[in-house]
């Protein structure tokens, strides 16, 4: 596949935001004094709805409410009134329609094809991951503003739920990260990506660094694995077999799988036991008066 | 100019040079960064921010022992006297000191150089990692001259810390405006609170805290068993109380 022109970065999004405002006549929302709110899949189903000044709103995109509205939650008959604060995100999820506050601004889920999903992140800079379920996670600042402003091109969008959904591409990087063009996922055909060893979001629990007699063992937070000690030295990755197991793949080519007790230990099939390595606090003793005084202690002493 | 204390500070150097091999030895066992800012502790904050979903902050330290200094009082001065929103995005992190060697050992994608913080969403394999590197105002010239400049070059000195801690606090809220503006005001509050009884009051790993008023350091929990003293230096107010990134010497660490 021919990688895409890289995308430079928010100079894009200012510009389009800066567009649409004026386009607009400035009558859209105002960011500073508004709360969004956006539904998932299942409220959608459910017929759950936002209502702003007692009026359902489209549920397709974000909804922005600005601080002087009454927002309340639809349920059927049940109507549930919502304090909002202004920059709020504000997601209303499962067909009971539950009320999560906090939600990341920079994050959003689109249900939307790869082109569509790689048409929007470009247009903030921002990166689409797609994710097993066939979805695109979106990731970069102003997600959710982006989508509110360009409802078109954004299409479906749900909140994201970082318990919930897993990344099936290990290719995405900071949207500030100069080189993010040429390895985000927009090359994702270019990648070897192996169906039964994907990395995902339950991985990055066992990201630390482990200790198992003289052996270290670092998981590190790129998905590289590494052991050494006892002479040894050996590099790889790790990620999830299809059950959801711990495995390690050396730069063999051979995989192992681990045992796990909690995140804390480790056990490979020999029985080795690897714990997370333990953090050496200072214990400061009264000093022993046979060795120099720092001279900083020297100078504050009197 | 301050005759009595140019005389004390004097014959503290005068004394220093007369226990110069000591010194010597303690100078180079101050290298160390204290123990817990090695892998260990900077797995283990790692694994904290984790499992709270907080953002890993890591305040880098370098690796040359003057810009430790200067980047210890400048992250001092902030994180003792920054705004309450500043505040509130230091609560929000799961904050530690790493050199940038043992930070890359644990996120191999951490950036280039040796920028100011690195943060670190730590949320998922591969972590989301960008530098919070704010261009901060240069070193103040020493003045060679007469009694007059003194002042002036104080007041210099003042507005340089407080340049540092804007530039700071600038960057760190431009980094962190996402996930600060989703938070709700007892979200924001109780990370404001976290960050003055876990950040400010406490010693952060990989670092001490120690005060300066001029001439000497003293490094909190370390015990004072005397000493001499001199009052020739001068340190801004808001940078007195700063990051000590060294391991204190005679300490068994």
């Amino acid at each position: 596949m021919a990688r895409r022109t890289p995308i430079p970065d928010r100079l894009r999004l200012r510009t389009a935001l800066t567009l649409a405002c004026t386009l607009a006549g400035c009558t859209g929302p105002d960011v500073a004094e508004s709360a969004l709110f956006v539904l998932d899949d299942e409220a959608r189903a459910a017929g759950v709805a936002i209502e702003i000044s007692g009026e359902a709103q489209p549920a397709d995109g974000p909804i922005a409410a600005p601080s002087s509205a009454e927002v309340a939650v639809r349920r059927g008959t049940e109507r549930e009134p919502i304090d909002a604060h202004p920059g709020e995100v504000i997601a209303i999820e499962g067909r009971e329609g539950r009320v999560r506050r906090g939600v990341d601004a920079a994050r959003l889920v689109v249900d939307a094809d790869r082109e569509q999903a790689l048409r929007f992140a470009e247009l903030g800079g921002m990166q689409a991951i797609p994710l097993a379920d066939g979805r695109f996670l979106i990731d970069g600042e102003n997600a959710m503003w982006t989508a509110l402003l360009f409802p078109e091109v954004a299409g479906r969008v749900s909140p994201w739920s970082p318990s919930r959904l897993d990344v099936s591409n290990a290719g995405w990087l900071s949207p500030n990260d100069a080189t993010w063009a040429a390895r985000t996922t927009v090359g994702i055909d270019e990648t070897d990506v192996q169906p039964d060893f994907v990395p995902s979001s339950d991985l990055a629990a066992y990201v630390g660094a482990y200790v198992a007699d003289d052996l270290v063992l670092v998981l590190d937070a790129q998905g590289g694995m590494h052991v050494t000690g006892r002479g040894v030295e050996r590099h790889g990755t790790f990620g999830l077999d299809d059950r959801a197991q711990l495995v390690f793949r050396f730069e063999n080519g051979t995989m192992s799988p681990m045992r796990t007790t909690g995140e804390d230990e480790l056990r490979d099939p020999n029985g080795l036991r690897f714990h997370t390595m333990p953090v050496v606090t200072p214990a400061l003793a009264p000093r022993d008066p046979s060795v120099p005084e720092p001279l900083g202690n020297l100078l504050e002493g009197l | 100019m301050n005759r009595r204390g140019f005389l004390l500070s004097t014959s503290t150097a005068i004394g220093a040079a007369a226990a110069w091999p000591a010194l010597v030895s303690n100078a180079f066992a101050q290298d160390r960064v204290p123990e817990d800012g090695a892998l260990a502790g900077l797995s283990e904050a790692y694994r904290t921010a984790q499992r709270s979903a907080r953002p890993l902050l890591v305040l880098v330290i370098p690796d040359d022992n003057g810009a430790r200094w200067d980047r210890g009082s400048a992250l001092g001065a902030f994180l003792n006297t920054g705004s309450d929103a500043a505040m509130v995005a230091v609560g929000s992190c799961e904050v530690t000191c790493a050199t940038m060697t043992v930070l890359r050992q644990l996120v191999p994608q951490a950036p280039a150089g040796e920028p100011l913080m690195v943060l670190v969403d730590p949320t998922r394999v591969p972590a989301v990692v960008s530098a919070i590197d704010p261009a901060l105002p240069a070193e103040i010239p020493f003045p060679a001259g007469d009694a007059n400049q003194w002042d002036a070059h104080y007041a210099q000195l003042d507005a340089r810390v407080d340049q540092q801690v804007a530039a700071i606090e600038g960057a760190l809220l431009e980094a962190l405006r996402a996930r600060s503006s989703s938070m709700s005001s007892a979200q924001r509050d109780a990370a404001r609170a976290r960050a003055v009884d876990t950040y400010r009051a406490h010693r952060i790993r990989g670092s001490y805290w120690a005060n300066q008023s001029g001439c000497g350091v003293h490094v909190e929990e370390v015990p004072v068993t005397g000493g001499i003293g001199c009052g020739m230096g001068h340190t801004p107010v808001r940078a007195r109380r700063f990051l000590y990134f060294f391991a204190p010497q005679g300490n068994p660490i």
